[in-house]
């Protein structure tokens, strides 16, 4: 569980990134600077003029604060030009920056940290809530400190004017302070449950659209309908709550704001009537005034907005924050010759749920083809996942070669361990740039052999752009043979030693998973294969089996004489 | 054409690059711009000289005004008023029209262009020049 965000560890988090542009992030500070320190003297060279043509006539000196007057305004608009560019970059970069950083985290994070998010969530935290992150820190920080300068300024001056003046335009902040602060606080609270639903919401749009299809055949359509009104429903409250405080905590400081004006507009009145103060200092006052109640409304819905914003920061936060790859400490090149495989003792349970391998151990040979079959939800993926370092086993050990793979890279691992799953993954883009996931300095020759020996020669040859032909949703639809076809083809390019199909014919008719064992016998040859199926014909061409029920090792030994003799694993193909 | 357009397209890409590097990466031309425009807020507004006005309680009487609280020498120009949100009149004065006696300033005016409704009237007498930096940003716009 990561720790709980407020203002300043926000600021401290995102800090990170203001440093690496802090350049432009000062130009940009001063640029907005200048233009305060405008908005402040404008004011009071305007006042100076209205005394001096009002009372005294005094046209030379009128015009000579007009032309520094319009000078300044000039220089003003120029600066302004280039503190919004300055502006405009930064926010380009920050989200950049930071995006890019989230998606290597991502990338990086541990299997079993991502096992329980929903794509939608990650997409959204990665999309939206990054920007949340830049609108802070140009609002929440820059702006704030800016703004609190120019408050500090325009106090001062008021001060300076009258003191009277001063003490009563702060009279109602203290009382701001404390209606924000409070507000504030629900706000968060409220944010934090938006930000949970919408998480949720997210996540099940995602899957709800990639399964239309399937949710047609099911005729789950009014029941899908319910709960995307369910889940509106949830969000509009949400929403509404925000609303509601926001509005609250603005309507309370306006109300403040609103009767120290009217207490100001009687003390204007009262010193103008005794000719204590000029048409000029009376223009400045009431020109501070209500740029001080800017300010102080600015505080109130920026603190208010804060809240909102750090509660999606928080997502981000925590999506930073999730269990590394980096974390795995071996450092070794693993380098595999027989290709032999030793689960030794291995213990394992996914979080907060009991152990599903407890003490469990099995062999496999060097260059030889085993099957690891049993019910669904007995660890045979999570055996294959642990083999690719996707898991770690909290005892025992895994042993290619004699080596222990907790001492061997990630990389030097996933080198030498190759995965075919059913959904093979297929980028939109060309069959070339598909098959260079396998290696990415591969030749010409290289891709084609592979593809050969895969079995896709045909097939690209008779395509009018052979290998450069654009496949996936915006080009060539590929068929699920064609698919392990390019699985194949990928493994040939890799050559990994150890081949781990992970019920990679399933989904395929038996005329087509039949081409597709042939594929796999001429690639597996020399190399170990451990084949996860349900499948008979996918059983049949390993020559050892091994049946596991509830992370136990049930039965195992040869194929052909296990098939024959083992009552659970016959009931399992249901052989009669 | 398809020339021109690559090279179009190249100029513009050029221009582009140029153009954030100029507002965006490079600070120096921002660092200028913010330090010539310091340098003439305090240039113009140091080189502007405004009347420092000094306001006095004063009586009017038989073509006189009568300053009972200051004592001047010599003056160019006053000020006089009842309320100076309804008028201000301005009085261009000769050496020979003032008189000073102690610490009370005595004025003869003549042709007045206006008649006090009463004898306690108030006069502003600009009695130094400041600049413009001054009074801005050192007084806030108050005259002293």
């Amino acid at each position: 569980m990561n720790k709980k965000l407020n203002y300043f560890s926000t600021i401290k988090f995102l800090s990170k990134y203001i440093l690496a542009y802090k350049k432009n992030y000062i130009m940009f500070a001063i640029g907005w600077l200048f233009d305060i320190l405008l908005k402040l003297f404008t004011p009071i060279m305007f006042a100076v003029m209205i005394d001096e043509i009002v009372y005294y006539q005094n046209v030379s000196v009128y015009l000579r604060i007009s032309v520094a007057l319009v000078t300044m305004i000039l220089f003003a608009c120029i600066v302004h030009f280039f503190t919004q560019q300055q502006y405009a970059y930064l926010q380009i970069m920050y989200s950049f920056e930071i995006k890019n950083d989230l998606f290597n985290a991502i990338q990086q994070a541990k299997a079993e940290a991502l096992t329980d998010m929903q794509t939608g969530d990650i997409l959204n935290t990665l999309q939206s809530h990054t920007f949340e992150c830049m609108v802070f820190v140009i609002r929440n920080i820059i702006h704030t400190v800016n703004n609190l300068l120019a408050l500090t300024f325009y106090i001062i001056y008021v001060f300076v004017i009258g003191w009277k003046f001063g003490v009563l335009m702060l009279v109602g902040v203290p009382i701001s302070v404390y209606a924000t602060i409070k507000f504030g606080k629900i706000t968060r609270k409220c944010s934090d449950e938006y930000n949970t639903v919408y998480g949720k919401y997210s996540g099940w749009l995602m899957e709800h659209l990639s399964a239309l299809r399937d949710l047609r055949l099911l005729g789950a359509q009014k029941v899908e309908e319910e709960k995307f009104v369910g889940f509106q429903r949830k969000l509009f409250k949400k929403e509404n709550q925000n609303s509601v405080i926001t509005l609250s905590s603005q309507s309370v400081v306006q109300t403040i704001n609103f009767l120290v004006q009217m207490a100001v507009y009687a003390l204007c009145a009262f010193y103008a009537c005794r000719g204590e103060i000029t048409i000029g200092v009376l223009t400045i006052i009431l020109n501070y005034f209500v740029n001080i109640k800017d300010k102080v409304m600015f505080f109130s819905t920026c603190f208010v907005e804060a809240q909102r914003r750090i509660s999606r920061i928080q997502r981000v936060y925590d999506l930073f924050n999730l269990p590394s790859e980096k974390e795995w400490k071996g450092k070794d090149k693993l380098c595999v010759t027989s290709g032999k495989v030793e689960f030794k003792q291995i213990t394992f349970g996914y979080a907060d749920k009991q152990s599903l391998f407890n003490q469990f151990s099995l062999d496999i040979e060097g260059g030889r083809k085993i099957a690891l079959v049993g019910k669904s939800g007995s660890g045979k993926t999570t055996l294959a996942y642990m083999l690719t370092g996707f898991y770690q086993p909290t005892e025992g050990e895994i042993l290619i070669d004699g080596k222990d793979i907790s001492e061997c890279s990630l990389k030097s691992i996933r080198e030498n361990v190759g995965i075919v799953q059913q959904d093979v993954l297929v980028f939109d883009g060309t069959i070339r740039s598909n098959l260079l996931f396998g290696k990415r300095d591969a030749t010409e020759e290289e891709i084609l052999e592979a593809c050969e020996r895969a079995g896709l020669g045909e097939f690209i040859r008779s395509l009018k752009d052979g290998i450069d032909t654009v496949v996936g949703s915006k080009g060539v639809g590929l068929s699920g043979g064609q698919r392990q076809r390019i699985a194949i083809a990928r493994i040939y390019l890799k050559n990994p030693q150890i081949i781990l199909f992970d019920e990679a014919t399933s989904a395929l008719d038996s005329e087509t998973e039949a081409f597709i064992h042939d594929s796999w016998e001429k690639a597996l040859v020399g190399r170990t294969a451990i084949v996860i199926s349900h499948r008979l014909s996918s059983v049949m061409m390993c020559e050892k089996v091994a049946l596991i029920e509830d992370g136990v090792l049930k039965e195992y030994g040869e194929t052909k004489k296990l098939l024959e003799s083992s009552e659970e694993l016959r009931t399992l193909f249901a052989i009669s | 054409m398809d020339d021109k357009g690559t090279k179009r397209g190249v100029y513009r890409k050029k221009f582009a690059n140029l153009y954030v590097k100029m507002t965006a990466k490079n600070h120096s031309l921002f660092l200028i711009l913010i330090l010539v425009s310091v340098i003439v807020l305090f240039g113009v507004t140091l080189t502007t000289k405004v009347d420092v006005v000094a306001t006095h309680d004063a009586k009017f009487e038989n073509n006189t005004i009568y300053i009972q609280d200051a004592g001047y020498d010599s003056l160019q120009k006053i000020y006089v008023y009842e309320n100076r949100n309804e008028a201000v009149h301005k009085i261009k004065l000769e050496p020979e029209m003032v008189k000073k006696t102690g610490n009370s300033t005595e004025i003869l005016v003549e042709d007045l262009d206006f008649i006090p409704q009463t004898e306690d009237i108030k006069v502003d007498i600009p009695v130094r020049e400041i600049t413009l930096f001054r009074r801005v940003f050192l007084q806030g716009g108050k005259n002293e």
